[in-house]
């Protein structure tokens, strides 16, 4: 079964989307080209979108007063076409970049209650990119600009970072001090308490990613902290496993609400299948990973690795089946 | 482990007290101000400042090498404040204006302690004042007399001073005599400077020097009995001729008064005086106890930003009143006003709105450089309608005991930026919006009497454009810009283009075009001044906008048939998030069993324009009902879609709602360019509405009250979309 995009643009000027669109695809980031018209009548639901690039102003004809009108329209867009299940990102695409938070606060305080906010828009301008004939300049600039800006929010790099991409189809062979310089970076976007942003429909209360693996992962034996901060390669290969589940997983968009939103996501997926456990799915494919060789372990395998450390199997099919629970189809 | 302890107080440089001078005083000009000020809070009915400017082809003229015994007044150049307030005892001088810092006037002004002669609240607050003597020149003399007291006399010889390492090893000499300069029951304060920072006053910093004093106090409202003049001596020519601000606001051609009080009432007085040379009448208009509409400046943190002012609006600043005169420059008045160099020369350095507290001015709102309203900046988008800093003389006036979250800062740059800050701009600006909104019709006439007959000839942007980008680059500011710059010269191009070639004369877009091309002027003066690139950008974002927008239109999309229900079924949607947040209940039978009616038009431009109809229509709902209602409860604010089929020419879509309606104006002005009576608006909406629907073969119509059927209660704005029937 096909899953519904995780990347939709939308643009009333069709050369623009087809230049974005079009760039996107070529770099290996599959992107949903959604031409605005004003009955809307084409737009079908995207629940699982994690980066909407949108042009601010789609309707046309609003050209004096504020942007409201523009801004209502993207809003009427997601709540009644769109209807994101989770958090997402914006890049507003547009040539008016100094209306990105003004459309961040007017969805933030006028969405629906039941439909999901932004975590962040950002602004693209257009201008910078596109060319006389309305198609894109550069697009390794493109590319690079994207990831950029959307580097603070390691949910939605990972679809873009080219060191990603390779985690999702090749074998992972990153070195010691590329997991920790990784780690360190995730850690410190990912280890800010939640209070009051959680996204509508999940518990406002404090929740952050050492939290959730904290009171959800007790077969480590230590919290995420010790293990990045013990240098240990086994430690650091798990956490990093761990961290990278939930970097790709689709679930999540929103850093500071991890639990909730892994939580939610499997029940949504898994909800309409009769005795399944979510928690317990494809167990084989972290013990993939254990027999690839890796640079952190001298080129041997982490599966051998753990043996000679006496980790028993059971333990690590555990571990692994917790951890695959949550990545959602980057092994797949 | 701790081995001793010793006990050391800070022990100042000497010369901390000319550099705090030096600090936080911003110019030798500001520093008389300061010194006026004192005066004023010493309760004085005068403050004369005399500039002996001395031989000005030999600066240092007169002035002695030996220190010792020196005469201040033969050392020239040289200047004396002299004031005839309540003077200083020995007590007085010791315990307060030498000890910096002391805060008896911030303590007097929170007890609400009036002077007892002229029952004045002290405008000094921090002590820091009297530093401002230490900016104007090295040799200080201060003479004061309290009433039955001695003569006191302190001198400072700052070359002396900083000699010395520290502070408390350089005292300072009081002496104490029978009166010589406030003899008999005088009383007052007398400074002294000589050896003069800068040490040459020229003709030009004398001039400028009294523009200064003249303006201190309000020209408007009496500060108490408290006047403040310059005398300079052997030099009065230099200042004999400069206008008088009395004779030159009579020569406005708008003057505009008002009010807001505690309560958010608002009462204010438009008058438009006969132009010479132009056979038009005056007109005055006044209003009491009206609503301020308030322009957008930023959120308010409430869950609706207030559109109107109430009490919240005015807390921490109190009653605000004020004045503005403004100016017609447009060539053709100006060509029939006689003699205008002065007036344009004292416009072009001094216009902008003055802050007064209790009569004596606030620094440095008004001064040259300062914009504190962003005049300069809003005026790109709009230039003909918006005021500018060099068209308007004005003041704004706030009482010192009602404007209690006001602090001006040290170095008298204005207040501090706070939310009270933000209010009192924002009041301002209502106010000038006010006045702008009524001087747009006086404007119009004028333009009619002062056109060419032939009718407006068509703008060419090249060369603005050409400077302006000669302009960016000097700035390096080219690669911010360029794409804003390329675009508006390319829409505009085309819109040129498109219009002689589709003969779409009769659209009055010329005077779109010259505005755009007099707000690609605005920008380049606004770069050229380099103070606001940001606002700068955003300006130049929207007239790009403005531009974008008419070129969509003139596109002409393809026409296609369509059903009345389903624009307004679109309508509905784009703006459900504005019409639930701003609780607006929407009538709509259309959507259900209401009747439909098919025209052919472009969906999109028409839905443009239904749009702009729902969105004047939300904007005057929230100044009509400015209390949004609670969830759950009902809303006062109501909106009508619905059709008719009453109109000549077809059937239409009829717009309605509550809100406070047309009143008094004129259809033709509705669609008229640039005509709008929201602060923040442009005019240009019922103008694209309409355009929009003439090039789709329909128009917009402002039936009466009454003309078309409507549910009971829209009584606010009627407006039709009339549509050719069933093409």
């Amino acid at each position: 079964m096909w899953s519904s995009p995780q990347v939709i643009a939308i643009d009333d000027e069709p050369d623009h989307l087809a230049a974005l669109a079009n760039s996107l695809n070529r770099r290996g980031v599959p992107c949903l080209q959604i031409p605005f018209t004003e009955d809307m009548a084409n737009i079908e639901p995207c629940p699982d979108v994690r980066v909407i690039f949108a042009d601010l102003h789609l309707g046309g004809g609003a050209i004096a007063g504020d942007h409201s009108t523009d801004f209502s329209t993207i809003g009427a867009l997601l709540e009644g076409r769109i209807k994101p299940a989770l958090p997402y990102l914006i890049l507003l695409w547009t040539l008016y970049q100094d209306q990105a938070p003004g459309l961040y606060k007017f969805l933030t305080d006028r969405l629906h209650h039941g439909v999901a906010r932004p975590s962040t828009v950002v602004p693209l301008p257009k201008a910078d990119y596109l060319d006389e004939a309305g198609g894109i300049r550069d697009e390794a600039a493109l590319m690079e600009d994207i990831a950029a800006r959307i580097a603070t929010l390691p949910e939605a790099a990972a679809l873009f970072e080219p060191e990603a991409a390779p985690v999702l189809v090749e074998p992972y062979r990153p070195t010691r001090e590329e997991i920790v310089g990784r780690l360190r970076r995730l850690f410190a976007a990912a280890e800010r308490p939640c209070t009051d942003d959680v996204p509508p429909g999940f518990p406002s209360r404090s929740s952050s990613l050492s939290d959730w693996m904290d009171a959800d992962l007790p077969d480590f034996g230590q919290t995420p902290r010790q293990m990045l901060d013990s240098g240990d390669v086994g430690m650091l290969f798990l956490l990093d496993r761990l961290v990278n589940a939930i970097a790709t997983s689709r679930a999540l968009s929103h850093p500071v609400a991890v639990r909730e939103i892994v939580r939610r996501r499997l029940e949504i997926r898994f909800r309409e299948v009769p005795g399944f456990d979510p928690f317990v799915r494809r167990p084989q494919s972290f013990e993939r990973w254990l027999d690839v060789p890796n640079p952190m372990f001298e080129d041997d395998t982490p599966g051998n690795f753990f043996r000679a450390r006496e980790v028993d199997a059971t333990r690590l099919r555990k571990i692994s089946s917790l951890l695959d629970s949550l990545d959602d189809g980057a092994f797949s | 482990m701790t081995l001793g302890e010793v006990s050391q107080p800070f022990r100042p440089r000497a010369r901390v007290l000319q550099l705090l001078g030096d600090e936080l005083i911003g110019s030798p000009r500001l520093a008389v101000f300061e010194l006026v000020k004192n005066a004023y809070d010493a309760d004085a009915n005068e403050a004369v400042i005399r500039i002996d400017v001395g031989a000005q082809d030999q600066p240092d003229a007169g002035v002695q090498p030996d220190l010792a015994g020196f005469d201040l007044p033969a050392r020239k150049p040289a200047i004396t404040i002299t004031d005839d307030g309540e003077g200083m005892t020995l007590d007085l001088l010791r315990s307060v204006w030498l000890a910096p810092g002391d805060d008896h006037r911030r303590r007097q002004r929170a007890e609400r302690r009036r002077s007892p002669r002229y029952n004045r609240l002290p405008l000094g607050e921090k002590g820091l004042g009297r530093f401002a003597v230490h900016k104007l020149g090295n040799y200080i003399r201060l003479t004061t007399r309290a009433r039955d007291a001695n003569e006191c006399v302190v001198e400072i010889d700052w070359n002396e001073l900083i000699e010395k390492p520290f502070l408390d090893e350089a005292p300072v000499r009081i002496g104490f005599r029978k009166p010589e300069v406030f003899t008999g029951g005088a009383t007052g304060t007398r400074i002294d400077v000589g050896e003069l920072r800068p040490p040459v006053w020229s003709r030009r910093e004398v001039r400028r020097l009294h523009n200064q004093i003249t303006s201190i106090c309000s020209p408007f409202e009496e500060p108490g009995r408290f006047r403040a003049t310059l005398e300079v001596p052997g030099y009065e020519h230099w200042i004999s001729d400069l206008p008088d601000f009395a004779a030159l606001v009579d020569r406005a051609s708008w003057k505009f008064s008002f009010r807001l009080d505690d309560e958010g009432r608002f009462d204010w007085r438009y008058e438009f005086r006969k132009v010479p040379g132009f056979k038009l009448d005056g007109r005055t208009v006044e209003k009491d106890g009206e609503s301020m509409k308030l322009p957008s400046i930023s959120d308010d943190g409430r869950r609706e930003r207030k559109v109107v002012a109430d009490a919240g609006t005015t807390q921490g600043i109190g009653r605000v009143s004020g004045e503005f005169h403004v100016f017609d420059r447009d060539r053709e008045v100006l060509q029939r006003m006689g003699d205008t160099r002065l007036l344009t020369e004292y416009l072009d350095e001094y216009g902008g709105v003055r802050v007064y507290r209790d009569g004596i001015r606030v620094y440095n709102y008004g001064e040259e450089g300062d914009d504190w309203l962003g005049l300069d900046l809003r005026r790109v988008n709009i230039p003909t309608r918006r005021i500018s800093r060099n068209i308007i003389l004005g003041a704004v006036h706030l009482s010192l005991q009602s404007s209690v979250d006001l602090v001006e800062k040290t170095n008298r740059e204005g207040f501090v930026e706070n939310d009270t800050c933000r209010r009192l701009r924002q009041i301002v600006l209502g106010a000038l919006g006010a006045l702008e909104e009524e001087r747009q019709f006086d404007k119009e006439r004028l333009r009619q009497l002062a056109a060419s007959p032939s009718g407006p000839t068509v703008s060419r942007i090249e060369k603005p454009v050409a400077e302006l980008r000669k302009a960016l680059d000097r700035e390096g500011q080219a690669d911010t810009f360029e794409p804003y710059v390329t675009r508006i010269e390319r829409d505009y191009a085309n819109m040129q283009e498109t219009l002689l070639a589709a003969g779409m004369s009769g659209l009055n877009l010329a005077v779109v075009f010259h505005e755009v091309e007099r707000g690609v002027r605005a920008l380049h003066q606004v770069i050229v001044e380099g103070k606001d690139l940001a606002g700068a950008a955003r300006q130049a974002q929207e007239l790009m906008r403005v531009l974008g927008g008419f070129s969509t239109l003139l596109r002409r999309d393809s026409r296609r048939k369509h059903g009345a229900r389903k624009l307004v079924a679109a309508a509905r949607q784009f703006n459900l998030l504005r019409l639930r947040y701003h609780r607006v209940r929407l009538v709509c039978p259309l959507l259900d069993d209401g009747a439909d009616f098919d025209s052919s038009f472009s969906f999109g431009l028409v839905l443009g324009a239904l749009n702009n109809l729902i969105d004047n229509a939300i904007y005057w709902l929230r100044v009509r009902w400015p209390e949004a209602a609670e969830e759950g409860d009902g809303s006062e604010r109501r909106l009508f879609a619905g059709t008719w089929r009453g109109f000549d020419g077809g059937p239409a879509i009829v717009v309605a709602d509550n809100g406070p309606g047309f009143a008094d104006d004129i259809p033709e002005h509705f669609v008229r360019p640039f005509f709008t009576r929201k602060p923040d608006g442009m005019g240009l909406g019922l103008y694209y509405a309409n355009l929009a629907m003439e090039l789709n073969d329909g128009r917009l119509a402002f039936p009466q009250q009454g003309e078309v059927d409507l549910p009971e209660g829209f009584d606010g704005a009627v407006v039709a979309m009339i549509f050719k029937e069933g093409t």
